[in-house]
């Protein structure tokens, strides 16, 4: 059974022009799906129709094989969403009781949350705050505690909005870390970015949108060496793609999609 | 309607309002307000909004009703701030159905008022449906954490959520602050463009 099988005819905001149209999705368990797409493509509205959010008009979308026209029949399904801005979705006033809060909602006893808060706070490498004030934490911070927050419900279905945005290149590099490992333990996700270059170190399936439906999808490895189909979404090559695009095609044939694949074809290249 | 300046238009919706606040009697206040309810409910634009706006105005009217039900007022002084709400919301919302912002702030400006007020009207806006965004993706992450699972959470989450706006709203406002100093706000206080451009130069950017 997939994780996410989707096909929503249009999504758009209340009763509002669709953002989306035509968009049919198959998504299997444990698969990390990048949808990408310039600013104001429909990335976010997706996420938002996944997670029962936005008004069915048609079409359906169901989580193991349940169908979620709700967000409260998305909570039953374990899906978890992770919002761009972490100051909307951080309702506690520390760390801890943030990540708690969930646990809590679902009534769970003081043990099983002190587990699961335990666990989330590990997860995304921020034990040590535990007891931090929200207001106290760096914009870093704050995305890890509010990824923290959700991945306390234990989601089978992870949908994260702009992760990367606002990050240094540190919190960049802990995030993908973070994301590979969760996508290792089973948990499917659906990522909305336009940090291209940090694609293929975390998805393995691209989605990318434009003119109001989707335009590509398949895996990264293909739909990133489309420049014409980035182009088209208002994006560009990473730069491994493009290194290998312009400088190692002719003698390297399996295109090149992150620094560690890169560096053993230039040093072949240069001999 | 849409034949009529936009200040008329003002106009007539500032005046209805006062009528609407100032009518003792019921039907007074229901003779004043029918004509905005049945513009308004002509057009599916005018009824979102209308509800909107009537939803955004229900914590009013409970306290409304709760302070009346607590002074043991009749019925019939019940009615009165209900029906008062009710026909001021109904001409609002006529109002923004026939002008849009920009036509608003124009006939605010020939009817005279200062720039400062209109731009305050403006900004006041601008910061209602960011405060509206901030809350609709607040309650939306906690729904998505349980938070609506039963009574009790709800409960926590109406507070919650509440916080969230309110730390927001001094979040918004200090930013808001430093962007207009940072653009020569607290200069321009202080002295015209004129005499600043007139005088020599110490680093003003010209």
């Amino acid at each position: 059974m997939s994780a996410i099988e989707l096909f929503a005819p249009e999504i758009a905001y209340g009763h509002g022009a669709p953002v989306l149209s035509g968009v049919s999705l198959r998504v299997e368990v444990g698969e990390v799906v990048a949808v990408l797409g310039g600013n104001g493509v429909g990335k976010t509205a997706l996420l938002r129709f996944i997670a029962g959010l936005l008004p069915r008009r048609g079409g359906r979308c169901s989580i193991a094989g349940v169908e979620v026209r709700s967000a409260r029949r998305a909570v039953q399904q374990s899906v978890g969403l992770v919002v761009q801005d972490p100051n909307d979705q951080l309702l506690g006033t520390r760390v801890r009781d943030d990540v708690e809060l969930g646990p809590r909602n679902l009534g769970m006893s003081k043990a099983e949350r002190d587990e699961r808060v335990e666990r989330a706070l590990a997860t995304v490498g921020i034990s040590a705050l535990a007891e931090r004030e929200i207001e106290s934490l760096s914009l870093g911070e704050r995305k890890r505690t509010s990824l923290a927050g959700v991945l306390a419900m234990a989601p089978r279905v992870l949908l994260l909005d702009e992760p990367t945005a606002g990050l240094d290149p540190d919190g960049e590099r802990a995030l993908c870390e973070t994301l590979r490992r969760l996508a290792a333990t089973g948990i499917t996700q659906i990522v909305a970015t336009h940090a291209i270059d940090l694609v293929p170190h975390f998805a393995t399936r691209a989605l990318l949108l434009a003119d109001g439906g989707v335009i590509a999808d398949g895996p990264c490895r293909e739909v990133l060496q489309r420049i014409d189909l980035l182009e088209r979404a208002r994006l560009r090559r990473p730069w491994p793609v493009e290194l290998w695009a312009r400088a190692l095609k002719e003698r390297v044939s399996t295109v090149t999609m992150t620094m560690e694949e890169v560096l053993p074809c230039l040093t072949t290249a240069s001999s | 309607m849409s034949k009529l300046p936009p200040y008329a238009l003002l106009l007539a919706t500032l005046c209805a309002v006062v009528a609407v606040v100032v009518a003792q009697a019921p039907t007074t206040i229901v003779a004043c307000g029918t004509p905005a309810l049945l513009a308004v409910l002509t057009s599916t634009r005018g009824r979102r909004t209308f509800a909107r706006r009537l939803i955004a105005t229900a914590p009013l009217l409970v306290v409304a009703l709760l302070l009346r039900w607590l002074e043991h007022a009749p019925t019939r002084e019940l009615l009165l701030p209900a029906l008062r709400v009710a026909s001021a919301v109904a001409w609002a919302s006529c109002l923004s159905t026939w002008l849009a912002p920009p036509a608003l702030h124009a006939a605010l400006r020939s009817l005279g008022a200062p720039s400062a007020f209109v731009e305050l009207i403006a900004h006041t806006r601008r910061f209602a449906i960011q405060l509206v965004a901030t809350a609709s993706d607040a309650w939306n992450a906690a729904t998505l954490r349980a938070g609506t699972s039963s009574a009790r959470a709800t409960l926590g989450t109406v507070g919650q959520v509440a916080g969230v706006i309110v730390v927001r709203a001094f979040d918004r406002a200090e930013c808001v602050a430093i962007a207009g100093a940072l653009r020569g706000r607290d200069f321009a206080e202080e002295t015209s463009l004129e005499e600043s451009l007139a005088a020599p130069s110490q680093g003003f950017p010209r």
